[in-house]
């Protein structure tokens, strides 16, 4: 019980220490600036933007079915569009899954009412299947506004076209002759990618400062004649896990209020996807949650690691930079770890420990891993955090009363 | 009077290292125990043994009956040498969670601490960052985490280095405070009169073994000395 209390009181004691400083609290609220200053210079550049749509349709394949009866022939072959009378709906949209067009766009008859319009698009060609989701989704909203605008009609008819930035284009995508969920079915396994970067960056740093900041301090040695070691390094771990968690429900907490504030704003300001398309799909969001606590934990363990091993603070975060390159790696990467697998590089980054899990989670949210390279991955990462948490033991035995000089290698392998 | 220490045939070796050698003593309830050697003669790693903060190579170290764990830290105060405080905590704050890591319940580490603090009066501090606090008064914190909860062993690793000299008279009063309620005392100093001032019982080692050790008059008349800082100067030959 009253070791109980005492792991209670270092957890505490490491969630205070941090969340008490101002700098924490500062640093968490860069991330939220910069999103709302990207925002604000997006949304701003998007009202003034004039796109070059010939510029923007070069090379793709886009055909328009027009039930609206709005949209202008003039328009469309200057954006670059064909406009495909006499062919059915379904005559369209069986070219595109089979990746005859790259992308369709169906306004419907009552389009002044209802403001939306369908998109259809291929996702085949690795070269296009980033942005065409977008691309196609723009040109129809300039294409009905160029249209629009065109005779100057009536003020109902300019102000019309106004409004269209609200509209919503209902995509629909086709992979392999298949419909795909598209960008929908990446969100929620690429949340787990967003929070596991948050708290790589933010909190596990902690772990380190931490440690180290106890032996600078000289307060270790008096703190371990009361505590068992395994007691405080649980402790810190709990302690640093709940500033994390802190700092992800902050986060979850701005994202609601930013999503209510768009939604409210009304005109010109729509979310890029519909939160009803959302892909709830068990196997990514399992493998996406293991590898991020997995890729947590490890790294917390070797930052608890790190600051045992070392006599200042300074020294141990010099060494933690390693860290940092290893697990940006990836992100730098991502796009031939998203579109090449098997390619050299990616399997090393997959394999490799200390960057396993950004790459893990990367692939995750992409799809283009297999199971067993998933269930390989979390192998990896489990026998690793193992590994990482029997260091850290040995070097917080040889390195916590080291107050002047750093563990050799030597030392820990010598060592019983 | 019981011992409430007890160590007999105590050997540490540390990477293949003899740091102390069939070390041998005890210290009984109320009793102020000197514990002398020159720098690097294994006194301290001695008292980390003791308090299992290293590991022994051999032998039996013992505190009240048993081998030290930490869930016996509420019957024991440390203050080390390389002692110090979490700059970034309030000095109540700090005193708690040392508090709490004694075993100590919250609420009754605050009242201590509370009371403690208008003792030695900083009561006004008790809401101010460690690092905001002069040295004298880090220096009051941390005697008062060592002597918190009325422990049955105190252990002070020179306790007056750097202590400016209102705090020293301070930990004189301490020790002679916990000594008449029968708390024993590991006194690990450098400092010859505080010996002769405090010391029931003294122990010098050299090279991590025994060179003398006895009752401070016994000592005396054992190597026709004067005082402790002379039997000590015999066995270090003139030199530390």
């Amino acid at each position: 019980m009253s070791r109980h209390k005492k792991l209670f009181a270092v957890i505490r004691h490491e969630y205070m220490t941090v969340v008490q400083q101002r700098s924490f609290w500062l640093s968490m609220l860069i991330i939220p600036a910069f999103f709302l200053f990207s925002f604000g210079v997006g949304y701003i550049s998007s009202l003034e933007d004039d796109i070059d749509t010939t510029e923007v349709t070069e090379g793709l394949d886009i055909s328009v079915i027009d039930n609206s009866t709005l949209i202008s022939a003039n328009v469309a072959q200057d954006v670059g569009v064909d406009i495909a009378d006499g062919r059915s709906e379904t005559d369209a949209q069986d070219a595109v899954r089979r990746g005859e067009l790259d992308g369709l766009i169906v306004y419907p008859q009552d389009y002044l009412e209802s403001a939306s319009y369908q998109v259809y698009v291929n996702l085949d060609d690795e070269d296009l299947e980033e942005d065409i989701e977008d691309t196609t989704s723009s040109i129809g909203s300039y294409l009905m506004v160029q249209s629009l605008l065109e005779p100057v009609g009536s003020s109902d008819v300019i102000n019309t076209a106004l409004s269209v930035n609200s509209s919503q284009a209902e995509v629909t995508s086709f992979e392999d002759g298949e419909q795909s969920a598209g960008i929908a079915a990446v969100i929620v396994p690429g949340a787990f990618i967003l929070m596991f970067y948050v708290v790589f960056f933010l909190s596990v740093s902690y772990a380190m400062t931490s440690v180290s900041e106890e032996k600078e301090n000289r307060a270790i040695e008096m703190v371990l004649s009361y505590i068992k070691p395994r007691t405080l390094i649980t402790g810190k771990l709990l302690g640093v896990t709940l500033v994390a968690l802190t700092q992800l429900v902050f986060y979850a907490l701005f994202g609601l209020v930013a999503y209510l504030v768009m939604n409210n704003i009304g005109n010109g300001v729509s979310l890029p996807i519909n939160l009803s398309e959302l892909v709830f799909e068990f196997q990514p969001i399992l493998f996406g949650l293991l590898y991020f606590v997995l890729g947590f934990v490890l790294y917390i363990t070797l930052m608890l690691a790190t600051g045992a091993a070392f006599p200042s603070a300074k020294e141990a975060g010099g060494f933690t930079t390693i860290f940092y390159l290893l697990v940006f790696m990836p992100y730098i990467a991502f796009e031939p770890i998203i579109s090449m697998p098997d390619a050299f590089l990616t399997q090393v980054a997959t394999y490799f420990p200390l960057t396993a899990a950004p790459t893990l989670l990367l692939r995750n949210a992409a799809g283009n891993i297999s199971l067993i390279e998933s269930l390989i991955g979390v192998g990896i990462l489990v026998v690793s955090i193992v590994v990482a948490v029997w260091l850290a033991g040995k070097l917080f035995r040889l390195g916590n009363l080291k107050f002047n000089s750093r563990v050799k290698l030597t030392e820990i392998f010598r060592s019983k | 009077m019981s011992n409430v220490v007890f160590v007999k045939n105590f050997s540490l070796d540390i990477s293949g290292k003899s740091i102390v050698k069939d070390l041998s003593f005890d210290v009984a309830e109320g009793e102020v125990f000197a514990f002398l050697g020159a720098n690097g003669s294994g006194k301290t790693s001695t008292i980390r043994s003791l308090l299992n903060i290293y590991t022994p190579t051999k032998g039996t170290l013992h505190i009240n009956g048993k081998p030290y764990t930490p869930d016996m830290a509420n019957t024991v105060g440390y203050l080390p040498e390389e002692r110090g405080l979490y700059t970034r905590s309030k000095a109540l704050d700090t005193m708690i969670y040392f508090g709490e890591l004694k075993g100590m319940d919250r609420a009754d580490a605050k009242s201590y601490s509370l009371e403690y603090l208008d003792k030695v009066g900083i009561a006004d501090k008790a809401d101010q960052k460690i690092s905001s606090l002069s040295g004298g008064e880090q220096q009051k914190v941390q005697l008062g985490v060592a002597v918190m909860n009325q422990p049955t062993l105190l252990v002070l690793d020179e306790p007056t280095k750097g202590f400016d000299p209102v705090n020293r008279r301070l930990l004189m009063q301490v020790v002679e405070e916990s000594r008449k309620q029968g708390t024993a005392i590991i006194y690990i100093t450098h400092l010859m009169e505080e010996v002769e001032r405090l010391a029931d019982k003294a122990l010098i080692i050299k090279n991590g073994q025994r060179q003398a050790y006895g009752s401070v008059p016994k000592l005396k008349k054992q190597y026709n000395k004067k005082t402790i800082e002379d039997i000590f100067i015999e066995i270090y030959g003139g030199q530390s």
